[in-house]
């Protein structure tokens, strides 16, 4: 527990104190940051974003930052449209993405659109692979995204803003300021972000004739953030998060489509509020969030809105034990009631869930061996819905070598657009489930400046009654259909050395997913033993980051492979390259303030690809962007 | 203890790769084909949105079948949800729905020579004259109208609400109204809509059989409520000669007449057939749908044969089922995704 607990808080204030050693250790006692709960079971795969990751993405959404720094396939629609994560061949729904510990999917469509998400609402993010339900409840069945917005003490008056100014018109600006005391820490946030992402599409995909301009997919988005946090004693703290974000959007057409003007308007109330207690023996915290959410879509200028509105209530109380040095027992309990209301729903569908989980986690006396076993009950309007558990150990067993392993019961519970949605909505559906496994190897060494970090994982799952929505004879309706088995292997590879004052880092990620149907439906069915549609079975991506003095240079190149768009695997996507380039300059100090600049060339090969079919994705553009960093650090 | 380990970490390997798998589709049938004027065209709707839509061919004389005419002869993708084709004046006229167009084709190579736009959602194509088309368009609650010398829509005729199939009789066009329950009449010297005739909810398919007549299958009203029906009228009186109610639970659709003109058939799970001079509707199917998900319908002008297409799962090819008329399978083969439609020469 405590390894993966120090490397976020040295993540955080590695990005936060950016141009700062991470080795400074008097900085890091001065400044306190108060570590997320539990955040992965041992034997998981966990990635968490470096503070190099994060600078890089000031100006992205979470769909960017995935796309560039993970091999995880993000299904995107194009700029500013839609993104939804798949991890280890899953769907969009087996991905949960929490905010400050809190599940932020949709209660009506069990996704979220990674698009909606920009990077800086949260200091820390990390991405953990595989089944985790256990610890997140429904959902978390191919992987999960934790942001966390973490608070500090002790820091002063910090203050950062930016813009950015890039290819499609796309501006951006950035402000946030933070101070924070011994016992106080406030902070205030925000964002703005407009494009007309005016693509030009070349020749040949858009079907008719020459060059065309895609001109219907303007975005706009701005958001406030707002956190405080007390101290209430040496023991005690309290800490609030208000967030509230609102977008406007067209919704472009296919190419193949004639252009129309679709339009979407998110907005979005999240608050949260949390306690916690520390004792000698025992960490006790408390914590509620109330998510307002709401979605209206004009399918053309002056047609009548189609309005969804969803409500969100969490509560959480949890206890972390240590009864014996080598011993710990978390006990928690969530409740968490949710009800939408949409044209589509007869009647306002309301959800109770109360789930009951608890933890146990070993660690050997060296430290060498960490294994825990846990498990969770939910309890579904009244019916309990499968229990989950999972079981994980890790053991150094050389200097050099750790080994892994997990096995976890996963589930997905059907959304409400699943049960309810009319027509087509069915309310007989039963909650996917699954067992899911991970083998894994991480080899370090380090000589001389040079550090070397492989992760080898090696996934199995599968799942049974995979919900599938499939036209009938008047609507389309959603059935427990298949049954889909995953498996593959993935490798993340750094090595980070010195060559006197210029620094190196070399990152190699790869991805071989199989996600296959075992389920013949019908008597033509040629489906089986296919791939899933728009799951690529090879993926990987390659960085290369120089830093001299204040400069940097990073450039990454990436491999999508073939992502079948027919679930027999005779229709497909061709496979493409990207190459991206970034170039950032950060002077010396002056005073207390920190520039930084930076300019990035996306797509520089002019790589004509698509994500999604007849979705163009921009060809190659240029992004700039300008920061500011003030700091006056409280009196010692 | 290293030893060992390092044979434990080569079994992880391993096993990682013996999970790989080849991952390259076959390659791409892109090569033009210049197909003969005796063949079955398939349009295959692609998935709403996505802008696969293509049609098949398959030669009658020599069995053989083309996946894909359109993107190989133009190079390009034929749009988003094929729904229809006519052949007529040697031209094929491809109603691209979501595309909101009709592609005009030479029906041998292919190749697109004119594509006429300015529809909100086509549906049907029905020839009024030599030069003159109507097009039924879903959202516009009107009918265009469509010169065929110039390909471009030279008027509308304001209808009320939604329209589907037509039919040409007495110079007189007869539309189906997927929301109305009526099928309207429109004057094709003066593109005026004339009278209505009164028939259940739902009207879709419409056709005429060896006596004039017109037959006209409506599906009911959505969610229950009323059941689907299959009407008879006259042409020329406008008078419905007879009606057939369908239990509630039937979902029929897809009508369509043999090359006698004397039975008609329809999809309902199964294919069902019935004769026109029958007086009561079928209650058994003629091919029983076994586990496939039927989609498509058409019965070949010339000799009778059956075609009914399985769209399986609505995301993968579709199967082609052929069967004589006394409903011996004849073969099979693979068309597009989503196989809805059948234009035979």
């Amino acid at each position: 527990m405590r390894r993966p607990l120090l490397s976020i808080g040295a993540c955080v204030a590695g990005s936060l104190l950016c141009g700062q050693s991470l080795t400074d250790t008097v900085l890091l006692r001065a400044v306190e940051v108060v570590a997320p709960r539990i955040t992965a079971t041992p034997g998981t795969k966990l990635v968490v974003m470096d503070s190099a990751a994060l600078a890089h993405h000031g100006f992205s959404d979470l769909g960017r930052l995935l796309t560039e720094e993970t091999p995880v396939f993000v299904k995107s629609y194009g700029p500013g449209g839609l993104a939804t994560a798949a991890f280890r061949g899953g769907s969009a729904f087996h991905t949960a993405v929490l905010w400050n510990g809190f599940n932020i999917g949709s209660p009506m469509n069990g996704q979220l659109d990674l698009s909606l998400l920009p990077v800086q609402v949260a200091n820390s993010i990390a991405v953990q692979y595989g089944g985790s339900t256990a610890l997140w409840g429904s959902g978390a069945v191919g992987g999960a995204v934790l942001l966390h917005a973490l608070p500090f003490f002790n820091d002063g008056l910090r203050v950062d803003a930016g813009l950015s100014i890039g290819s499609f018109a796309d501006l951006r600006q950035r402000v946030r300021v933070q101070r924070s005391g011994r016992r106080l820490s406030v902070g205030l946030a925000a964002y703005n972000a407009t494009a007309d992402n005016d693509l030009t599409l070349p020749r040949n995909t858009a079907g008719d004739g020459p060059d065309q301009h895609r001109a219907d997919a303007a975005f706009l988005q701005r958001g406030l953030l707002g956190d405080v946090h007390v101290r209430l004693t040496d023991r005690q703290r309290l800490g609030t998060h208000a967030w509230y974000q609102e977008s406007d959007r067209r919704i472009p057409p296919t190419t193949v489509e004639p252009p129309g003007s679709a339009r979407q308007l998110d907005q979005s109330l999240r608050l949260t509020a949390d306690w916690q207690r520390t004792g000698d023996r025992a960490t006790t915290s408390a914590r509620v969030a109330w998510f307002d959410e709401r979605l209206d879509w004009y399918a053309a200028d002056g047609a009548a809105p189609a309005l969804n509105r969803s409500r969100t209530l969490i509560a959480e109380a949890e206890t972390r034990l240590q009864p014996a040095r080598r011993h710990h027992v978390h006990l928690g309990l969530n409740g968490t009631y949710a009800r939408a209301a949409a044209d589509g729903y007869p009647q306002e569908p309301r959800q109770d869930r109360i789930a009951l989980f608890a933890a146990y986690r070993y660690t050997s006396g060296n430290e060498h061996l960490v294994a825990s076993a846990s498990a969770r009950q939910e309890v579904l309007d009244g019916h309990a819905v499968p229990f989950t558990f999972s079981l994980g150990a890790e053991q150094v067993v050389l200097r050099w070598l750790t080994l892994k392993a997990q096995a976890s019961k996963v589930y997905r519970t059907p959304s409400f657009n699943d049960l309810h949605w009319q027509p087509g909505g069915n309310p007989d559906l039963r909650s996917e489930q699954g067992y899911s496994g991970d083998l894994g190897a991480v080899l370090h060494r380090t000589w001389r400046s040079l550090t070397v970090r492989s992760e080898v994982t090696w996934f199995n799952r599968l799942i049974d009654d995979w919900i599938q929505w499939t036209p009938g004879p008047a609507y389309w309706s959603p059935r427990n259909l298949m049954q889909v088995w995953s498996r593959g292997v993935e490798t993340n590879t750094t090595a980070n050395f010195h060559l006197g004052r210029l620094g190196v880092q070399l990152a190699v990620l790869t991805d071989h997913v199989v996600s296959t149907n075992r389920i013949r439906t019908s008597a033509n069915d040629a489906s089986v033993d296919k791939q899933l549609i728009y799951v690529p079975m090879y993926s990987g991506r390659g960085r290369l980051g120089l830093n001299y003095q204040g400069y940097s240079l990073t450039g990454t190149l990436s491999y999508t492979g073939y992502r079948y768009t027919s679930t027999d695997n005779r229709a497909y996507l061709e496979p493409y390259w990207l190459a991206n380039v970034r170039f950032a300059y950060r002077p010396p100090p002056l005073k207390r303030c920190t520039f930084s600049i930076e300019a990035r060339c996306n797509n520089i090969l002019n790589t004509v690809y698509e994500a999604m079919l007849n979705r163009p994705m921009p060809m190659r553009n240029y992004q700039l962007g300008v920061s500011m960093q003030f700091h006056r650090p409280s009196k010692p | 203890m290293r030893t060992k380990l390092l044979l434990l970490c080569l079994a992880l390997l391993a096993l990682g790769s013996s999970s790989c798998r080849k991952d390259r589709p076959g390659p791409p049938d892109d090569t033009p084909v210049v197909v003969g004027s005796d063949g079955v065209y398939i349009t295959n709707e692609g998935n709403f949105g996505w802008g696969n839509a293509t049609v098949s061919y398959h030669d009658r004389t020599n069995g053989t079948t083309v996946e894909d005419l359109y993107a190989p002869a133009n190079g390009s993708a034929l749009g988003d949800v094929c729904q229809s084709m006519t052949l007529f004046n040697d031209r094929g006229y491809l109603v691209v729905n979501n595309s909101g167009k009709v592609v005009v084709v030479d029906p041998q190579t292919f190749v697109a020579t004119a594509t006429i736009t300015g529809f909100s959602s086509p549906r049907y194509l029905l020839p009024v004259s030599n030069g003159k088309a109507y097009v039924t368009d879903l959202f516009a609650d009107a009918i265009a109208v469509v010169d065929l010398v110039t390909n471009t829509i030279t008027g509308s005729i304001p209808v009320p609400g939604r329209t589907e199939e037509l039919a040409l009789a007495y110079g007189k066009a007869f539309v189906t109204a997927p929301e109305g329950d009526q099928v309207l009449v429109i004057d094709t010297a003066t593109d005026q809509l004339i009278d209505s005739i009164p028939v259940s909810i739902g009207g879709s398919s419409i056709r005429q059989d060896a006596n004039g007549r017109l037959w006209v299958l409506c599906g009911g009203s959505m969610g229950g409520g009323i059941a689907p029906a299959l009407h008879r009228f006259d042409p020329a009186t406008l008078a419905v000669e007879a009606s057939f109610a369908f239990p509630a639970s039937a979902s029929p659709w897809r009508l369509t007449i043999n090359d006698a003109h004397d039975v008609l058939y329809f999809l309902d799970g199964g294919v069902y057939r019935m004769a026109i001079h029958d007086s009561v509707l079928p209650t058994n199917a003629f091919i029983p749908a076994d586990n496939r998900n039927f989609y498509g319908l058409g019965v070949d002008p010339d000799n009778g044969t059956i075609y009914v297409s399985d769209a399986v799962d609505y995301v993968q090819h579709g199967v082609v089922l052929r069967y004589s008329p006394g409903g011996t399978e004849l073969g099979s083969f693979l068309a597009g995704i989503i196989p809805g439609g059948f234009c035979f020469p």
